[in-house]
């Protein structure tokens, strides 16, 4: 027995890679002999270390450094190996050789986790790394007040866009990979977790939400140990059919072997809006209201003789009302000019309905292991109120990763993590949501209802809009979403012979969503209908909603793996895999209809009776591949890498249901060489090119290439009845097939003396062909539109990293910078078609897909002043009848004399040219601080919430921003230039008056922490660290009507073929301050 | 060894493959190659040629009484009705006109496709006089949305059976007089 276990200690020391090692000797005759070691363990700076842990490899006989850095320890053999291991300093492996005394030194282990990066199905060292792969470094997550992924990635990495599309806590942001490169298919890249690939989701609906979820969903930011995003085509090419968009590796954290270390996290602050919209306040919106209605008044009632200064009596005997009767229209309210306004409240909206919401966080973990066995496992509890009444995330989390040697050859393990969250989220962002209804409402009200207008009993205020007040409908409506979701995979490897390793997966990721939402009877209509009567249903109004989705993956997948070396300069490494994916996804929507039964029930079996809403029904969708790469290098100084994948989906038409990606890249390590030995400055140098074919397989339809039957009813008979009718609802387009990406890619890393700077540099060009696109068709086919692969669009960008040390010693400076360039531009539509207006589902088009342009480019007719009397007299062109002095002027684009469609111009786009994102990073005498400075510039938003907020034609009772008191109000006193004057009569056209820089920059993160260590002086405690961050917290951006230039929330365009979402009514980002401690026991 | 078989065993299963599973069939949708093998499929497909007749009475109110003094409009230019009822010569994009040609259109496709289906799947339908009527009422419909198309834009192309998108573009517009 124990012979064997000599051996196999033996063969645990020949694959150590310690520079440490010595080869082991034969063991001694007697095996009591007991020896004991000592030493000093110290830093590089030759001060002592405490609580390092000491431990005899392969066994648990462990101790701790002494306060002086001692320690002692007994050994069970001469000849053993001691492992010297810390939190935050490089693990140390020294083979005792006979020594009774040992002293070493430590070192940090800055740049531990850099040296190798997760690459598809399997690692490389980065030094071999030959396509463009960015990694991100997520053990310092915890302490950041983050509740998803995706929001731990903005501004990180070069190449990767988050867009904070946003404000509700736990929702989904976008993300976006060297940038937009298709039409009609989703922009989303494709997630690997633990090399399980979760199935590609896009926003469906076009309207920036993911309704039927997002891979992101639910995944403890605390479990993540690192990310890798595989940019171009050479590193994302062996993910084939699903990595046009790039891939973003997600690696959980792993036990390793040693002793268990437990930690403790938690943090708890609060968090609130982080910009505030300023409206008009009751004044200012008197001020707007007075002018506008005095002016309809004389516009309708001047030749009679009536005048601005017509009190009320005059003005009611004119229009012919009786005496005390108001036409609100028409008249004014006495009591405006009325001193202190009596019986009138001045309400800020937005200051009624935001608060700072308690935020807290729990998080447990326990890592560990020995050679045999190695275990992380976690339990995460989140809290987050937000910072609008009645808005609230929850979740819980958990994961177990375990990992067995189970013997020489064979190694398996599992992978679980059960999650829960709750969202609370009563309907606030989008359009006619709470959040725009709130910037719209009125803020002038009857003192006796203050801030719950036309809400149960209360009543509107005649002046007011009729909306129902948004703090009632916050605190009564309920929308609530539980999203209950378990990821698990298990896993064997095999070593047949040496070199040669089998391993096969098995993965599952099930989400069970479900929505309900609840709006009473007083929160809706007017007070009319409200009020009893002696026998009208109150709870007719009242109405409900339960929606839900199953999302379900199933993936095997199953790899040979390959690696030797021969003659010791020709390194090679072979895959070959296959794997299967299915996919599958059930939908349930009802609705109430008729209302509710009973006022105290709030779930759907209340309602008096129920019809199918939304989407019901389920599809399903499977993916078959083979795939297979080559990596080789030469004195790793020639790096080659190939790979090859053939994918087959069943979402694809009959006639191309299979596609080919294959990917070539080199690399030359030029350092390597022989010339660049005099060389002192480079440290590091390497070239790199690569290029390869990548698909798009995301269509919002599992089942798009098929002529499915949808349903169009109808109602027919003498006593009309509805009955069923069932016809095709889309065109069949059998050659339906992937959309393909062809990238090219160079690139430069670089290091310069000794690594203080380095960084890497790459140029790329992105051509997306053969896009799903809904082609146009002539209308006498039935269709407007028809799926087909036509089309193609080209980025070109530039991305540089760059990370440096600026200031070691006892105060050190690090500082990481990436900045990337994108621009992206219509190739070709379809054959003999030069653009796409997209159709837009509020009145007025303004975008368009155009040739030779990007992608969703603004096109509106630009404002270019205001109308004088001038331009009246010399009959400037005009939109509509009505314009008069004082309303915008528009340019007339094609010289025909009047403002039509055709006048509109391209005048911005909505992707930025620029991202960028800065870190740094400062250490002194155990404390640190770390900011993160994010921004983008180069892109523009065309805000929907203008149509609510500042339309020309708009009447007075709906507020506007504060920027209005800047109007135009006279021929000398034009204002600010964007708004024209308050009163206008000629309608609307979609213009620039609108239009918006979509730049800005944010700190997005501050932490100061402290490390404990120093002064609580215990061996059962290894690290401590208390922190203070702040998200968020200062920012600037040029959206000035608005609250978050990235929102994304309402669906602006009428044709899910060419989505387009916009922002009509988001809330601003979420700025946080938490005060936390983290402990490793 | 046992582990070797083991192995193999998997690996064929594995690739043993589900190259069938890529041919999916909707789960929850009908298609045109399963769907019209039913009596009650045939009425269906008539009952969604009449679908297009939903937006008939909007139309009328939109595009052709408005110009009239039945009915005045007091929005100011701020709605899609307001080109049309001030007889702006730049309607061509507007909301109202579009949906009129693509909903008698799609009209007349569904009209067209039963008719199809009956000649093609003549057995399945049921009852000679049952086959009858449903052609008799998609004819009629068909020529009923003809009838509205050709009051608001004149001449049309005859279209009597389902036409593929690349046969779609050649069919010119016939005069008038043909269309009647």
């Amino acid at each position: 027995m124990k012979r064997k276990k000599i051996i196999f200690l033996l063969l645990i020391c020949c694959f150590t890679l310690s520079s440490h090692y010595t080869r082991a000797q034969n063991p001694p005759a007697s095996p009591n002999a007991a020896l004991t070691v000592s030493g000093v363990v110290s830093d590089e700076n030759g001060k002592p270390l405490p609580g390092i842990t000491v431990q005899v490899k392969g066994t648990s006989t462990s101790t701790l450094t002494g306060a002086d850095g001692a320690y002692r320890i007994a050994l069970p053999k001469p000849n053993s190996i001691l492992v010297f291991s810390y939190v935050g300093y490089q693990t140390l492996e020294i083979g005792v050789n006979n020594r009774m005394i040992i002293n070493t030194s430590m070192e940090l282990s800055t740049k531990a986790l850099s040296d190798v990066v997760v690459i598809g199905y399997g690692s490389q060292s980065k030094r071999d790394v030959t396509g463009a792969v960015s990694s991100f470094d997520a053990r310092k997550l915890e302490e950041r007040p983050l509740q998803r992924i995706d929001q731990a990635l903005v501004g990180q990495l070069a190449g990767v866009t988050v867009k904070q599309t946003t404000g509700i806590p736990g929702k989904a942001f976008s993300i976006q990979v060297r940038g937009t490169g298709s039409i009609s298919g989703g922009n989303e890249p494709l997630y690997v977790i633990d090399g399980f690939p979760l199935s590609v989701n896009s926003s469906n609906t076009g309207n920036g939400t993911f309704t039927t979820g997002n891979p992101l969903d639910n995944i403890n930011p605390n479990d993540i140990e690192r990310i890798e995003v595989l940019k171009d085509a050479a590193a994302a090419a062996i993910y084939g059919s699903r990595a046009s968009n790039g891939v973003v590796i997600i690696t959980t954290k792993r036990g390793q072997s040693g002793r268990t270390k437990i930690n403790f996290n938690t943090y708890a602050g609060y968090n609130a809006a982080s910009k505030k919209l300023t409206m008009l306040n009751g004044d200012q919106w008197i001020d707007r209201a007075t002018e506008m209605i005095n002016a309809a008044y004389v516009l309708k009632y001047g030749s009679a003789g009536a005048t601005a200064n017509d009190d009320a009596a005059t003005r009611a005997a004119r229009i012919g009302l009786a005496p005390g009767q108001i036409n609100t229209a028409y008249m004014l309210d006495p009591r405006w000019a009325m001193p202190g306004h009596p019986g009138l409240e001045f309400e800020d909206w937005q200051n009624v309905i935001e608060r700072k919401g308690q935020m807290q966080n729990y998080e447990v973990s326990a890592s560990g292991g020995t050679d045999i066995v190695k275990y992380f496992i976690s339990g995460n509890y989140a809290n987050q109120d937000g910072f609008i009444v009645g808005v609230g995330y929850k979740a819980y989390s958990l994961r177990a990763n375990i990992e067995v040697n189970a013997s020489r050859r064979l190694k398996f393990g599992v992978n679980v993590a059960p999650t829960y969250s709750i969202t609370q989220d009563p309907g606030v962002e989008g359009k006619d949501a709470i959040f725009h209804q709130s910037l719209s409402m009125t803020p002038v009200q009857e003192d006796t209802v203050g801030s719950f207008p036309n809400i149960g009993k209360n009543a509107t205020y005649f002046w007011s809009n009729s909306l129902n007040g948004p703090l009632g409908k916050l605190t009564h409506n309920i929308g609530t979403t539980r999203r209950y979701r378990t990821l698990g995979t298990v896993y064997g490897e095999y070593q047949i012979i040496k070199g040669l390793n089998f391993r096969s997966s098995l993965n599952l990721d099930n989400t069970d969503n479900i929505t309900t939402t609840y709006v009473p009877y007083i929160t809706v209509g007017t007070l009319a209908a409200r009020t009893f009567t002696g026998s009208n249903n109150l709870l007719a109004a009242t109405s409900g909603t339960y929606t839900s989705y199953r999302r379900q993956t199933f993936v095997n997948e199953n790899t040979l793996t390959y690696n030797t070396v021969i003659n010791d300069v020709h390194s090679l490494n072979i895959l070959a895999g296959y794997s299967y994916n299915l996919d599958r996804l059930d939908r349930v929507g009802i609705s109430s209809s008729g209302g509710f039964t009973n006022a105290a029930i709030q779930t759907i079996n209340a309602a008096a009776a129920v019809v199918l809403s939304g989407t019901n029904g389920g599809t399903k969708s499977v993916l078959e591949s083979y795939f297979s790469r080559v990596q080789y290098g030469y004195k790793d100084k020639y790096l080659l890498s190939a790979s090859l994948r053939s994918d087959g989906s069943s979402r694809f038409g009959i006639n191309n249901q299979y596609g080919i990606f294959p990917s070539a890249s080199v690399a030359w390590r030029i350092i390597e060489e022989k010339f660049m030995n005099p060389v002192h400055l480079f440290s590091d140098l390497k070239v790199r090119a690569s290029y390869g074919v990548n698909g798009n397989n995301n269509l919002p339809n599992d089942y798009a290439s098929i002529a499915t039957i949808g349903s169009s009813g109808y109602v027919l008979g003498g006593t009309p009845a509805a009955v069923i009718g069932q016809g095709p609802n889309v065109l069949a387009n059998p050659s339906l097939q992937w959309e393909k990406s062809q990238t090219f890619d160079i690139g430069l890393d670089f290091g310069i003396w000794s690594n203080r700077l380095s960084g890497s540099f790459d140029f790329y060009n992105k051509l997306n062909t053969k896009l799903l696109l809904n082609v146009q068709v002539p209308e006498v086919t039935g269709f407007q539109t028809y799926l087909t692969n036509v089309g193609s669009v080209r980025n070109i960008g530039q991305e540089l990293e760059l990370s440096s040390r600026n200031l070691v010693g006892r105060f050190q400076w690090n500082t990481t910078v990436n900045i990337s360039h994108n621009t992206n531009k219509i190739v070709s539509l379809a054959p003999g078609q030069t653009q796409i207006i997209i159709p837009n589902g509020l009145e007025t088009t303004d975008q368009i897909l155009r040739v030779g342009q990007p992608l969703n480019s603004i096109y509106v007719v630009r404002q270019i002043g205001f109308m004088t009397q001038d331009d009246i007299n010399k009959h400037v062109a005009v939109y509509g009848t009505g314009e008069t002095v004082g309303d915008p002027k528009y340019q007339d684009l094609n010289g025909d004399g009047v403002i039509t469609e055709a006048d509109k111009q391209i005048v911005g786009h909505p992707n930025p040219d620029f991202t960028y994102g800065v870190t740094n990073s400062l250490h002194f005498m155990g404390f640190d601080l770390s900011v993160l400075i994010q921004g983008q510039f180069g892109g523009s938003i065309y805000s929907d919430l203008g149509r609510a907020l500042t339309r020309t034609g708009q009447g007075f009772t709906d507020n506007a921003p504060e920027s209005y008191t800047q109007r135009w109000r006279s021929p000398t006193d034009q204002g600010a230039g964007r708004f024209s004057k308050a009163y206008s009569t000629f309608g609307f056209v979609a213009n620039t008056d609108w239009l918006y820089s979509s730049d800005y920059i944010r700190v997005r993160d501050i932490t100061l922490g402290y490390d404990l260590k120093g002064a609580i002086r215990t061996n059962a405690i290894q690290a401590a660290r208390i922190y203070l961050t702040l998200e968020n917290f200062f920012g600037h951006d040029k959206y000035y009507n608005g609250l978050n230039p990235e929102a994304a929330n309402t669906t602006i365009s009428s044709n899910s073929s060419y989505p387009e979402a916009g922002d009509y009514g988001g809330l601003p980002l979420a700025k946080s301050f938490v005060i936390g401690i983290n402990i490793t026991l | 060894m046992k582990k070797n078989s083991f192995l193999i065993l998997i690996a064929v299963m594995a690739l043993a493959s589900c190259k069938k599973d890529l041919n999916q069939i909707p789960i929850s949708a009908a298609t045109t190659s399963t769907f019209y093998q039913q009596p009650s499929d045939f009425i269906q497909g008539v009952n969604a040629t009449y679908n297009a007749l939903r937006g008939y009475p909007d139309r009328l109110l939109n595009l052709s009484e408005i110009r009239s003094d039945n009915i005045y409009g007091v929005s100011v230019a701020v709605r899609d009705w307001d080109p049309i009822n001030d007889f702006s010569p730049s309607i061509v994009s507007n909301v109202y006109v579009e949906e009129a040609w693509s909903t008698d259109f799609n009209g007349i496709f569904k009209a067209n496709t039963v008719l199809d289906e009956i000649k093609k799947n003549a057995g399945f339908v049921g009852s000679a006089a049952l086959a009858t009527r449903l052609q008799a009422e998609a004819r009629f419909l068909r020529a009923f949305y003809y009838f509205d198309l050709i009051r608001y834009f004149g001449k049309l192309p005859i279209i009597d059976h389902p036409v593929l998108v690349s046969e779609a573009s050649a069919i010119r517009r016939s005069s008038v007089d043909s269309v009647y």
